[in-house]
């Protein structure tokens, strides 16, 4: 095996692969920040190009589009505040609360550190333990894959944007983005539900349509009104405050961040080897976990409310996800997701099929894209880092009355681009106009987004559930890892009720006394 | 007021597609108790049952006086940097762009999106402080050949050209 590795690492060290992975970080920073335009887009377009290149330069160019996208929506999710990607929605609360406060600098610091520990970590782990991953994700069926979604779906509950948010409001925002999922095509029947005769709509309502419609519109609305509110003063967007100088991350930020990280590899790296679960899915997860920590630890300021730590576990818990989400693709042809689906697309142009047999067959390619992550990672960690300083040029450079009618109309384009459908486009906007009176309401937009992300998934692995227990769902508590995930699922809620009861019996803390994270 | 109408509204919207259910979905004999309709339903039930437990808790906490009281010292201090940032917002500036932008999704098919699109962000520019026509107009134009640009030549994506021009 060891020979194996090192002769697919030395495969990769060669000028043809280091240049098509740079190409991928920078393709991947460049689409992946602009609102609207996914990378699984990016790499839908690259795909013709990779025609005349050979397999693992193809596959290198592709992944390290896939893996810079999913970061680099990061960059507009903290700068502008509206998402460049469905992932990066998560990192919104507090990267965008924390620019505000003028600490954007150290949101971007925190979102790069942790998407490259974090990826870093699983794309190891998938490297030495390919094989033992494989028996683990055979492992999950519909009743553990169930379990994860209602935990991601649970997360609603505390996510609030606005202080006349509730819970109740935050449940019904929850359940109108798992209504949203419903339009389409039913997933276990494939028959047609609420699209009022038109043909289009049988798709259903694509996530990004809700994200561009929900998050980004709003505040683009927003933004433009205060501009013209405020009269002519200068853009706000820098990430410094008050024309101080940007404070950066420190070390002991970074350090106290780690537990947060990993928490985060590991969760991203579990729903990565599970197919279906996209990085979106990874980001609120963690989210979620850190939230519910938040509460029981002595934090000055808490996850949701501008916290470096919201910002950490955002960024770690969808980074994960996108090396792991190879192994269903080498182990079993079957894709994670859209951007795996266009990779066996790749394979397949190149005379491999990825299933069972590639790791007998071909191991060095397998290893060799691998590597190509892992190499991946150390690009884009130096190159995100200066990318955002250019990116924080321009958004600073340019004023906000030109700044956000130009994203309007990206956004608008990039709806367009989705499906070539203008019924997206006026879904788009119709989204636009609620999203403010929900905002207006307090009922929260990214519940009723990761709602419209999980939607489809909930009513899959309830029915595969349902059919695996023949009618009952005593099947989640008769399956080991179910149990295990149930009971963990449990323990996650009960944590901090039980710290408030212990810390009410010690000894009553200020909140003054808590770490300022 | 404005917490029960929220929940009134959204409650009603439920029902509405509750009713219209049967006609949106096709009808299947239940496996394992599930149909099309199942799931659907549940959710818009849900919303229905939280909008009625929603305005039962605004009324109840209306009308509680001690409650009333600590309610509103705790949103002020809470809510003073959202209440601040909402002042800033004018509402009949968002109303405007976003009857522009429908005009602008009305008008693609017809004009196509350079011109729609492009008109709308002359005059977003001009709703957002940027008072010189002639730039707008320059800025306008040079953000419409970016995106085609991008949009067309890099990335292969044909925007509406629309049905006047072909």
């Amino acid at each position: 095996m060891l020979d194996t590795l090192l002769q697919a690492l030395l495969s990769i060290l060669n000028w043809q692969h280091l240049l098509a992975l740079t190409a991928g970080v920078m393709i991947g920073l460049l689409v992946g920040s602009v609102p609207g335009l996914s990378g699984t887009l990016a790499l839908a377009l690259m795909v013709p190009i990779t025609y005349s290149l050979s397999l693992t330069v193809a596959v290198v160019l592709l992944t390290a589009i896939y893996k810079a996208s999913t970061f680099a929506g990061s960059l507009t999710s903290i700068m502008v505040g509206t998402p460049g990607t469905p992932a990066a929605a998560a990192t919104l609360f507090d990267g965008y609360t924390l620019k505000k406060k003028g600490e954007g600098l150290k949101a971007v610091q925190m979102s790069i550190f942790s998407s490259v520990t974090a990826d870093m970590l699983t794309d190891i782990m998938l490297l030495v333990a390919i094989v033992p991953m494989t028996a683990l994700a055979l492992m999950f069926g519909a009743p553990e894959f169930l379990i994860l979604v209602l935990l991601a779906l649970i997360s609603v509950a505390s996510i609030s944007e606005t202080n006349t948010g509730s819970l109740i409001k935050n449940l019904i925002s929850g359940l109108i983005g798992l209504f949203i999922a419903m339009i389409g095509m039913e997933a276990l029947r494939g028959s047609p539900r609420y699209t009022f005769g038109n043909s289009d709509l049988l798709n259903g309502i694509d996530i990004m349509v809700g994200v561009i419609g929900l998050l980004c519109l709003p505040e683009v609305f927003i933004q433009i009104s205060k501009r013209f509110h405020k009269g002519n003063e200068k853009s706000n967007a820098s990430l410094t405050a008050g024309g101080e100088k940007a404070k950066g991350l420190s070390w002991k930020e970074g350090i106290k961040a780690v537990p947060t990280i990993l928490r985060g590899a590991v969760v991203g790296g579990i729903l990565g080897i599970l197919p279906g679960a996209g990085p979106s899915m990874g980001a609120f997860l963690n989210y979620q976990i850190e939230h519910q920590r938040s509460r029981s630890r002595k934090d000055k300021i808490k996850v949701g409310k501008g916290s470096i730590r919201g910002v950490a576990a955002a960024e770690s818990g969808n980074s994960a996800v996108s090396g792991a989400n190879l192994l269903p693709l080498f182990s079993f042809g079957i894709p994670g997701d859209a951007a795996a689906a266009i990779l066996i697309g790749a394979f397949m142009i190149h005379g491999i099929t990825p299933g069972p047999n590639i790791m007998e067959s071909t191991p060095e390619i397998v290893y060799a894209v691998i590597f190509s992550l892992i190499i991946a990672n150390l690009l884009l960690a130096p190159m995100a880092f200066i990318y955002s300083k250019f990116f924080n040029i321009i958004i600073t450079k340019l004023d906000t009355a030109i700044l956000y009618p130009i994203i309007l109309t990206i956004c608008l384009a990039a709806a367009y681009s989705i499906r070539n459908s203008m019924l997206d486009v006026a879904l788009v906007f119709a989204f636009g106009v609620a999203g403010l009176f929900i905002m207006k309401a307090g009922f929260s937009r990214v519940a009723i987004i990761i709602g419209l992300i999980l939607g489809g998934l909930t009513e899959l692995s309830f029915g595969q559930t349902l059919v695996m227990g023949e009618g009952s769902l005593a099947i989640l508590f008769e399956r080991p890892i179910s149990l295990v995930l149930l009971l963990l699922t449990l323990i996650i809620f009960l944590i901090p009720f039980i710290t408030k009861l212990s810390q009410k019996k010690s000894q009553p803390t200020s909140e003054s006394e808590g770490i300022n994270q | 007021m404005r917490e029960i109408m929220s929940y009134l509204v959204i409650g009603l919207i439920a029902v509405v597609f509750i009713v219209i259910t049967p006609a949106q979905t096709s009808y299947f004999e239940p496996e394992f108790g599930l149909t099309p309709r199942t799931f659907p339903l549940v959710i818009l039930w849900g919303i229905v049952g939280l909008s009625c437990i929603g305005m039962i808790v605004t009324v109840i906490r209306r009308f509680s006086s001690r409650y009333a009281a600590n309610y509103q010292t705790d949103t002020r201090e809470e809510g003073q940097e959202n209440d601040d940032e909402a002042e800033s917002i004018h509402f009949k500036k968002i109303f405007l762009l976003s009857l522009l932008t429908a005009a602008a999704v009305l008008f693609i098919p017809y004009i196509g999106f350079y011109v729609s699109v492009g008109i709308v962000l002359w005059i977003a520019f001009a709703i957002a402080g940027r008072k010189k026509w002639s730039r707008n107009i320059i800025y306008s134009v040079v953000t419409m050949v970016a995106i085609w640009v991008v949009f067309e030549k890099v990335m292969s994506v044909s925007l509406p050209k629309g049905s006047w021009f072909l």
